[in-house]
């Protein structure tokens, strides 16, 4: 009985070391891939956060916490900062609103041929270049653009939205380019639910909004996150869609920091601002994270 | 507890007839059970007594009220699903409650009506779990629970056993027949196993594309099938073709068959049906009764099955089954050419 015991025992740790081996030599190319793409550029932009000006054409930086020292010393990289996540909550929140109900429909309603036709017009926007897409939003929303003579036509006299160039056009801007993940992470975890489920709902008596309250929305709020933090996390930092859009209104925490990288060349501050960023980021998706998942079961 | 009944009920998806003018009553605190293989329509029955779906012409009443318009939200009935529906989101409390908080009934009421739920289910003290914690057995005590909570006027139940093992079905099925009887609910139930059928419900429905083919106690469907289908779906029978003859049925190949039954006239061809259990292998010498009816045939098999013994056996090219309790006799060996008796009464006519 004992000498079987230690036979198994060493026949498990033997399998024990097979099946690690097996991981490391699996999962090892995956992460030396994350680490040169991924970890190594961080670190190199961490420690550049950290000195007096860029290591670039022989000069040499000296370590310092000047760059952080900015930050807090000029209010307007805060309100910078507050505006850009003024602006992601409202771009995520526009992208729920639209995205939601369209993924609803897209995983519930239609079947067959007729989803995949729509699903199609979903990843659509995919396809096109991002910058054409963002110029092609400037035709619509220019004054006497497309939009207002559209308005124009069927309402005569209603006059001008101007809306080049303001926050609007940014925020429109950006719903259009980031609606495609809300859809698609929604309609993931929508089309999960069982049709049992709610018709479970309706026959203990509950109404549409009961169910969509208590069952769905709990139950889609992985995917909701998932896609809300798709987009949260780039329109922050976004540069291209402000620029083009906005206008002079255009300016946010993303296009100061790639200003610091491509005009001023001051790549030390442009990092200490990102990092910044990163842990505001962090800051308000940690605890939102675990409470989708404590609500979601 | 209500009444329920359909009068008329026809309903159609696309081209395809899921039920055609299908009448049929069920009676307060009755356990009733819809028989039929897939397609024929039981659970667009059930759907369409649940509000579910709307039939498309016809009318459904429950307690007397018509409702083949009132959206299931509307309807006061409890459903428990196949899949049992348990919402994995929340504890089995929260499930249980969850038609109760919708309907705003007091706090302290509903920790009362859940609590004494989950004990008429036997779940009690598992109330903070979730669904995924527990066993098949249990997640369908909670979808019970759940759905007889609210009081409902008729409670739905779809294939109610077929998720779950042998042994813990047969244990379902009393425990089910139990807390039906307990609280007197109308309950009707859809499944394909004639065995599920046959042990719960008071009265069987058999249906078969779209139509309800009949209706009674399992007994008398049991005893007196009036189609070969229902005589084959509902147990095991033995099918004989035949033309009236004398007041009998003149088997093709000979032998004079006598029934019970009532006959239409000389010449016409029929169907009878004979139950596998009520014929007796005879060997050649054995004698046999006058009133037998008694035909011969050869045993190709005999299967055993411990408590009973299967034979098959051939007449020409058809199969015949005879089951035989096992009374300790040495099985009649494969080959050997036997003779099958069995009484007039015993002789259904499943085809007119």
């Amino acid at each position: 009985m004992a000498h079987e015991a230690t036979h198994d025992t060493t026949g498990n740790t033997a399998q024990a070391d097979r099946s690690a081996r097996a991981v490391v030599l699996l999962t090892g190319p995956a992460y030396l891939w994350l680490t040169v793409t991924v970890l190594l550029p961080l670190v190199a932009m961490l420690y550049f956060s950290f000195l007096s000006e860029a290591p670039i054409a022989g000069r040499v930086g000296e370590l310092t916490l000047e760059q952080y020292r900015a930050f807090f010393e000029h209010a307007f990289y805060l309100e910078l900062i507050l505006r850009s996540l003024r602006l992601g909550a409202e771009v995520t929140l526009f992208c729920f609103l639209l995205g939601f109900p369209c993924a609803y429909v897209l995983a519930k309603t239609i079947k067959g041929r007729w989803r995949e036709a729509l699903f199609l017009l979903v990843i659509i926007p995919f396809w096109s270049n991002a910058l054409v897409r963002v110029f092609s939003w400037t035709m619509v929303l220019r004054g006497n653009g497309l939009l207002e003579r559209a308005i124009e036509t069927v309402f005569p006299g209603a006059g001008s939205l101007d809306l080049l160039f303001t926050y609007n056009a940014v925020v429109i801007g950006l719903v259009h380019s980031y609606l495609p993940y809300m859809i698609l992470t929604c309609y993931i975890s929508l089309q999960a639910i069982d049709d049992d489920l709610i018709a479970a709902a309706r026959s203990l008596g509950a109404s549409w909004l009961t169910i969509l309250r208590r069952l769905i929305l709990p139950l889609a709020m992985p995917g909701i996150v998932a896609g809300a933090v798709l987009i949260f996390v780039p329109v922050i930092g976004s540069f291209m869609e402000p620029r083009i859009l906005g206008g002079r209104q255009g300016t946010f925490i993303g296009t100061i920091i790639e200003d610091q990288f491509t005009a001023v060349f001051n790549w030390p501050l442009g990092a200490a601002l990102s990092f910044i960023l990163l842990a505001c980021v962090l800051v308000i998706f940690i605890p939102f994270t675990f409470a989708a998942r404590r609500m979601s079961g | 507890m209500a009444t329920v009944s359909a009068k008329g009920v026809s309903k159609l998806f696309g081209t395809f007839k899921a039920l055609d003018d299908v009448s049929i009553d069920f009676d307060d605190g009755g356990f009733y059970g819809l028989l039929g293989p897939s397609g024929s329509g039981k659970t667009t029955l059930l759907r369409l007594i649940a509000g579910f779906e709307f039939p498309d012409s016809g009318s459904i009443s429950i307690g007397g009220e018509a409702v083949e318009r009132v959206p299931t939200e509307k309807r006061d009935v409890g459903m428990m699903f196949q899949s049992y529906a348990l919402f994995p989101n929340m504890s089995v409390f929260d499930n249980v409650a969850f038609g109760l908080t919708v309907r705003r009934l007091p706090a302290s009421e509903i920790r009362k009506r859940v609590g004494e739920a989950l004990q008429l289910v036997r779940l009690d003290g598992l109330d903070q779990r979730r669904p995924h914690q527990l066993s098949g057995g249990q997640r369908q005590r909670v979808a019970l629970a759940r759905a007889i909570v609210i009081r409902p006027r008729v409670l739905l139940l779809d294939e109610p056993l077929s998720a779950l093992d042998k042994a813990l079905r047969t244990g379902m099925q009393v425990e089910l027949k139990r807390i039906q009887r307990e609280i007197g609910i109308t309950t009707i139930f859809v499944t394909h196993d004639q065995e599920e059928a046959l042990t719960l419900s008071d009265r069987i429905g058999v249906l078969r594309e779209g139509r309800l083919v009949q209706e009674g106690a399992p007994r008398d469907i049991y005893e007196r099938p009036n189609s070969a289908f229902a005589a084959t779906f509902l147990g095991d029978a033995n099918l004989f073709e035949g033309a009236v003859e004398d007041g009998a049925v003149r088997l093709a190949g000979g032998p004079l068959v006598r029934t019970d039954d009532p006959l239409p006239a000389a010449g016409a061809s029929v169907t009878v049906a004979v139950r596998p259990e009520r014929m007796t292998v005879r060997l050649e010498g054995d004698d046999s009764g006058p009133e037998h009816n008694e035909i011969g045939a050869q045993v190709e098999a005999a299967i055993f099955a411990g408590n009973s013994l299967t034979y098959h056996l051939k007449r020409g090219d058809m199969p015949i089954r005879v089951f035989v309790q096992n009374s300790g006799a040495a099985p009649v060996a494969a080959g050997t050419p036997v003779r099958l008796t069995w009484q007039p009464a015993h002789t259904i006519v499943v085809s007119r």
